[in-house]
Order: structure tokens, then sequence, then C-alpha cells
């Protein structure tokens, strides 16, 4: 009776219990066919009586309903979810096999394993794909999607485990492994043996498999809604040396391995912070891990002991970007830096005759502490640091804003905002700065001068410069305007024309480099590509040719040259080195000069010049054979100059000594610091952009 | 007469077809007519519910069913009680006559 109404609802019913297993189908189907055989042979008709079937159908009830009932008994799914989970296991499968595949890099890290790492995770693809098919026909034998899920998800686990350490990890194949295990577990919950399972059952089985996958590792790296939230989100904290965490939410962006790894590399050394110059550091502890979504900054808090007993609680940038290359960088990998032995710089070791004596930290409040932390490459100084005479208060630009900071109360106080340059009074108790002003119609930047009295709090503009650079001197406060020197006197009364000085202006606005002689008489200053001294009113003007590139002709601009206001004094063959920093201090007595200058490249050498009040060269020294130089302080009674070189595309402290004409490279390794010299010129404030302050003796041989 | 609410039937189905197989293997036609006979046609088993009940309690372990040829050479599913069905509709029988005649006890004298 293929076409009969009898046999369309069994059709109809078998339909709705096809995630039941066949026998069990065909067991129904049997039964219910007896029971039409069975009715008419009591009542003595034709079975085949399509108006009697229609009566024994009315009497079973509507093919849903009944199907329903015996579903619900035999443990059978809603069809639809029934269908998902098919679809999920098919797909999922199907993603293994394709995932597997993207895992080649396997074999590149683990040879032969990693070879048979990638055929199991094709083969794991394949069981699911395999458990679909034959779940279509014998739903208990679906267990074989519960074996391929299981070995996805350990190869998927893996994949993003190792993933950090080895050259193979690919966060695609890991996530897409990982969302294959998913999508067949997901479809291996329909199996009769859990659909089968109470409500209550099923609930619990639910709320324990999601908190397994949102909080407890490995399981929690599988795709789930907690730790697709923090992705979106970010923020996510956790302790990484415990199985508490929602792996998903850290895949491709836990920095825990990495950070380990720069850590291990720094037990047992000394140096700056987070090491201790004087104690090496035994063992840590990561403690917890927060990450960004962003995919900016992430951060590993490590508990760092010393072999004295101290700990301190230590927060470690990091930045991950990129897949290939991947490009990973801490904050404490300047740390790890190979301290070379550089040509020309004679190592300031023990017995040397310049040194730097026992390396102190300097106590400092933990809130001003946090001022001297820079962003994950920790390579940007403080701008302008300057002392007050009394040693006590430092000032600093960063970020743009003019900072104050009591050494030892560990008071900081923000002064201004968008400062470009600052001046201190001898006494500090006057400051002056610089404030960009937007210009006007198409014209250029100007720059607002503005004073402050610290005692008072009262601040006031006292002029306006075309160049951002301000200088002091005793007697006040000295800025640029049109190549015409200005000054005011500090505390009261306006700025006063004071002379043009010739060729000050021939420069872009940021390469004007000003330095005023103590007394307020002499001033030194960048004329294009040389040094220029004149009195403050212009008059007895010397030029001092440095041998970089002239400037361009007025008018004539090099293609790729900053255009600026006034005619470019660029360099007219950008093939040739030229002029690219330059650096002035004046000596105490203001009898000479000390001036930096470095080249634009390789070919210009960075050297040290002292030159006269009068502008007669007295002493040239070669610093090192490449980079850059920063600003040189007069050290030791002015037997010393103490700078910081850029030389092999690092950075390092050295201290001339002008005697001899020798360079001695203070830096240690494991420091990457900075340096500035305190107002008693014999001590070196050291600090590296890491939280704190050390300070360390400047010594020289003959010192006890 | 009205007919009897079909909850009611529902609630006491499971002891009606323990009580039933204690008399002997049954298929699922025959415990209709059976039923229909025995409660002078009060008690009307829809086939609808029959065989899931049916099916629950073989589940459940306290029957079993087995096929079995007719005369004329077709099949058909007998249900047996099992040795845990015998104890169980002992048990059920026991307890339904408890609350009927709790419930009668109440009807009698409310």
């Amino acid at each position: 009776m293929p076409d009969s109404p009898f046999a369309r609802y069994l059709r109809q019913i078998d339909s709705r219990l096809r995630m039941l297993p066949l026998a069990q189908r065909e067991l129904i189907r049997r039964e219910l066919t007896a029971h039409l055989e069975d009715a008419a042979t009591e009542q003595q008709v034709d079975p085949a009586d399509t108006a009697f079937q229609a009566a024994v159908i009315r009497q079973l009830g509507p093919a849903p309903k009944l199907a329903a009932n015996l579903g619900a008994v035999h443990g059978a799914i809603p069809l639809l979810w029934w269908w998902m989970a098919q679809f999920a296991g098919a797909f999922g499968g199907g993603l293994g096999i394709f995932g597997g595949m993207f895992a080649v890099g396997l074999s590149q890290d683990f040879g032969l394993a990693g070879l048979l790492a990638i055929v199991l995770l094709i083969c794991a693809g394949a069981l699911g794909v395999h458990g679909v098919a034959l779940r279509e026909h014998q739903p208990t034998r679906g267990y074989t999607i519960v074996v391929g899920c299981g070995l996805v998800l350990t190869a998927g686990g893996a994949l993003i485990w190792h993933g950090p350490l080895a050259h193979s990890f690919d966060l695609l194949a890991g996530a897409m492994v990982l969302l294959s295990g998913s999508l067949m577990l997901l479809s291996a919950t329909t199996h009769p043996v859990i659909a089968r399972r109470r409500r209550a059952h099923k609930a619990l089985l639910a709320t324990v498999a999601l908190a397994l996958v949102s909080f407890v590792a490995p399981f929690s790296y599988l795709p789930n809604p907690l730790g697709m939230y923090y992705l979106v989100r970010g923020g996510y904290r956790f302790q990484p040396n415990t199985w508490l965490m929602n792996g998903f939410a850290t895949i491709g962006t836990n920095p825990a391995p990495l950070v380990a790894a720069r850590l291990d590399q720094l037990i047992g050394q000394t140096g700056l912070d987070p090491l201790d110059a004087n104690v090496s550091l035994q063992s840590y502890t990561l403690q917890q891990v927060i990450t960004d979504a962003g995919g900016g900054m992430n951060y590993v808090d490590a508990k760092l002991q010393y072999a004295n007993g101290r700990t301190q609680r230590y927060r470690i940038p990091i930045t991950q970007f990129g897949w290939q290359p991947r490009v990973e960088i801490t904050g404490i990998d300047r740390l790890l830096t190979e301290h070379r032995a550089l040509p020309g710089l004679v190592p300031a070791q023990y017995g040397a005759p310049v040194r730097l004596g026992r390396a102190t930290r300097l106590p400092l409040d933990s809130a001003a502490q946090q001022l001297f932390v820079d962003d994950v490459f920790a390579d940007a100084p403080l701008q302008q640091l300057e002392w007050a005479g009394n040693g006590r208060q430092l000032f600093f630009i960063k970020a743009a804003a003019l900072w104050s900071v009591d050494i030892r109360s560990g008071y900081a106080q923000r002064i201004a905002e968008g400062v470009h340059g600052f001046a201190l009074s001898a006494d500090a108790q006057s400051i002056a700065w610089t404030q960009s002003i937007p210009p006007q119609g198409g014209g250029a930047w100007q720059y607002r001068v503005i004073v402050r009295d610290q005692h008072s709090g009262t601040q006031r503009a006292i002029g306006e410069a075309d160049r951002p650079i301000i200088a002091s001197a005793a007697d006040g406060v000295y800025f640029l305007h049109d190549s015409v020197l200005w000054r005011a006197a500090w505390g009261t009364g306006p700025a006063e024309q004071l002379g043009q000085l010739p060729d000050a202006g021939a420069l872009y606005a940021d390469d004007v480099v000003l330095a005023l002689a103590p007394d307020g008489q002499r001033v030194a200053y960048r004329c294009g590509s040389d040094l220029c001294l004149a009195d403050t009113n212009g008059k007895n003007a010397v030029r001092i040719a440095l041998g970089f590139e002239a400037p361009a002709q007025p008018g004539v601009s090099p293609p790729d040259a900053p255009r600026g206001p006034q005619p470019t004094a660029g360099p007219a063959d950008f093939a040739q080195p030229h002029l690219a920093t330059l650096h002035l201090t004046w000596r105490a007595d203001g009898a000479q000069l000390a001036m930096t200058s470095a080249a634009t490249d390789t070919r210009g050498v960075p050297e040290l010049r002292i030159v006269s009040r009068a502008g007669v060269v007295v002493q040239q020294i070669q610093v090192a054979t490449d980079g850059s130089l920063e600003a040189p302080q007069w050290a030791a009674d002015n037997r010393l100059l103490v700078l910081t070189a850029y030389p092999a595309n690092g950075r390092r402290i050295v201290a001339v000594e002008l005697a001899s004409s020798a360079v001695f490279d203070l830096s240690q390794p494991h420091w990457d610091a900075f340096a500035s010299l305190m107002p008693d010129t014999r001590t070196l404030l050291l600090w590296n952009g890491r939280g704190g302050f050390w300070q360390a003796p400047l010594l020289e041989a003959h010192t006890p | 007469m009205a007919p009897i609410d079909r909850e009611l039937l529902k609630g006491s189905l499971e002891v009606v077809l323990l009580a039933l197989l204690e008399r002997g293997p049954m298929y699922g036609y025959q415990i209709v007519k059976e039923v229909r006979a025995l409660s002078d046609g009060v008690l009307d088993l829809k086939e609808g519910s029959l065989y899931p009940a049916l099916h629950r309690l073989e589940r459940q372990g306290l029957i079993e069913g087995f096929w079995q040829a007719r005369d004329d050479g077709a099949d058909r599913r007998y249900y047996r009680l099992t040795a845990q069905g015998m104890q169980a509709a002992r048990d059920k029988r026991a307890e339904w006559r408890r609350f009927t005649a709790a419930i009668e006890g109440v009807l009698r004298y409310a």
C-alpha cells in the first residue's frame, strides 16, 4: 500500500523521527501497521480500504502529535535542531580538514611529528563528516563525531598553546580548527544518549558545558560567548598560571609566554628598572595578564624577586601585531640588547680613568614615578630636562606638558600644556615657555612667550616669537622674531629688541638652536649649516663653518625639502651629508662653549667642539663613528663633558675627558638609560623610562 | 453521560496498563479493546497516547515487547510485564486504591 493514506501517515511520522535509530523507527512503523491489521481483522474489513484507514488514523491521532509523543519517549530532538546539528557537524568536519591543511608550518617546526599532527587533524575532520553521514541512517553511530571533535580540539589546542613559541603558529588555522571542533561538539550534543536525558539533566549539562568553555582551559579555547565579548570589548584580565581563564579571549593576544621568555633571560642580571643596579633578579611570577582587543597594548603584571629578598610588582607592556612576520615587542626588550664594545668608546669599567660609582635608587613618590614610565618602547625620553639650581626640582616636558617634580617629596606639578620649549631663571623662581599660535591667513606659526612666577603663581605673556626655542641667562629670557633677538627681564618689564642675528632666520623653525652665555652678553646659534656667535646686539658676529653642504640659494628649494616661511636653508644636494643636529652648552663661566654636531648619514661623524667665547675652535673631538649626539653637559669642574650618543643604532651615555680627548662609555648592560648631570656636576641622574630614578657618582682616576 | 476528563485518564494510564498486563501478554489493539470492555465503554484509550505510554513503560523496564506471528502470518507486537513490572503493578494498584479510598472518603462526607 505504497500510496495509501496509512502509508503516507507512517511516512510523516517516520520523517519526524529521523534522528532516532533506524531500528527504533522500523519498530514503530511495524507496530502501527500491525495495529491497522488487527483492527481490520477485528472489524472484518480490508486493511487496504482507504475509509477504514482514515478511521484508524483518526483513532491514532495526527501524525505530528503521535510522532512528538513517541519522540519524547525515545529522546528525539526538534527536527530543526537536528538539521542544524547535522549541518554543524558536516561543516565543522569540513572546516577541520581545511584548517588542518593551513597548519603546514607544524611540519617545519616539529618535523615528522608535525606532519603526523596535520594528518591527524585532517583525519579528525573527516571523522566528523563521516559521523554525520552515518547518523543520517543510524543516529547512535554518530559517536565518530565525538571522536573527531576530540581530536580536532586537541590538535587545535596544541596549535594555540604552542603557537606563540613556534613558527608554525597560524591564527587562521587555529581559529578554523577550533571552530571546527566547536561545531562538531554542538553536533554531538544532539546524540540520543544526551537528548534522551531529562530536561533538568540537560540544563545541568548545558550549564556545566557553558561554565567549562567560559572559564576553564583548555575547554575555554573553544569559541564561546564570553570570550567573544572580551575579544570585542577588550580589557580581559586573567591569571596566566591557572586553568581558570577564558582561553578564546586570549587567542593571538596572550603575551604571557613571550614575557616569560624575556624574563628568563634577565634572571641573574643586574641593571636599571625593572632590574636592580646592585642586586640580581632571582625569580619572577606572572600574576596577571590584561589584554586589549583593539590590537593595542597588552600588559603582564609580574612579581619580581631579587637576591636580597626584595619583591616588586611590575607591569610590562607588550605590543603584538602582524602575522607574517609577527612583530612582538615587550617593554623589557631593550634590557636584553647585547652591550657590545664600540670602536672609539673606552668601556668605563673599574679602574678606568673615568667611570661611574655605585648606582643607588632615588626614592620617589609612586605617583611621580609614574610620570617617568614611557610606552612599550621606553624610548620617549623626557624632553629638555633641566634642574633648578638648588638641585631639588626637576623641570621637563613630557607629551607637550611642562612639569616640575620635587625630587625629595615626589610632588609633581603640571605647569602648562602645549609647551614647545622652556627656560629657567637661575633660582628657578621664574620659568618661561613658548606655546604655538595657529597661523592666521596662511601665514607662519607664531609662538607666544609666557613667563610664570613660581612663588606667586602669576603668569604673563611677554611677547611673540617666530621660533619655538627660547633661552635664558642671568638677566632674562631670550627669543627670536624675524632673526631679531629679544630679551625680557625675569620678573618685570616688557620684552625689548636687542639686535639682528645674521642668518638666524635661515632655518626651519624646529632646527633653530639658541644659547645665551650666562652673563647675557654673547649668543651662540645655528646659522644655516654653521655655528655663529655674536654679541646680543648682533655685533662682533663670527661664523664657524662646520664643513657641511652649504644651504641652497634663496628661492631654490630641493624637491623633497620641507617648506617654511623663509627661503630654504636645506642642502642643495641631498646626496651629501648635511647637518642634522646641533646642540650648544655654555660653560658656567661663559668662557667657552661646547657644541655637538651630527650628520644626516654615516659619512658625517658626530663631533664635539669646544669653542671660545670669541669664536675660535679650541678643541675638536670625534665622539663616535656614527649616529646623533645630544646636548653636552659640563661636568667635574669642566674637566669632563657628559652627553648621550647614538652610535651603531644604539644609545650610550658617554663622558669626554677634555685633557686627553678620550671618550668613555659609561653605559652598562641592562641599563637602557638616559642621563642628566645633577647641579653638583659630579652625579648623574639615570632613568630608563620604566619607572625609577637612579643616581651614580661620576668618578675620575684621582677620585678616592 | 459526559465523557471522562482526558487528564484523569492520562494520570491513570500507567496503572491501567500495568494492571491489564498482569493478566498476560497483550498487543496494542487488544489493550484498547480490553480497556473499553472492562470499563463498560467508559474508558476509551486513544491509540495516540497508548503507544507512547507502552514505549515509556518499556524504556523504564517495567514491560517488554516481543513479536509474535498471527495466524495469517503477519506480525504483531505483544507486551508483557517484567519482574520489575510485576512489582510495580502491585505497588501502583495499592497506591491507586489508597488514592481512590481517600477521594471517596472526602466525597462521602463533603
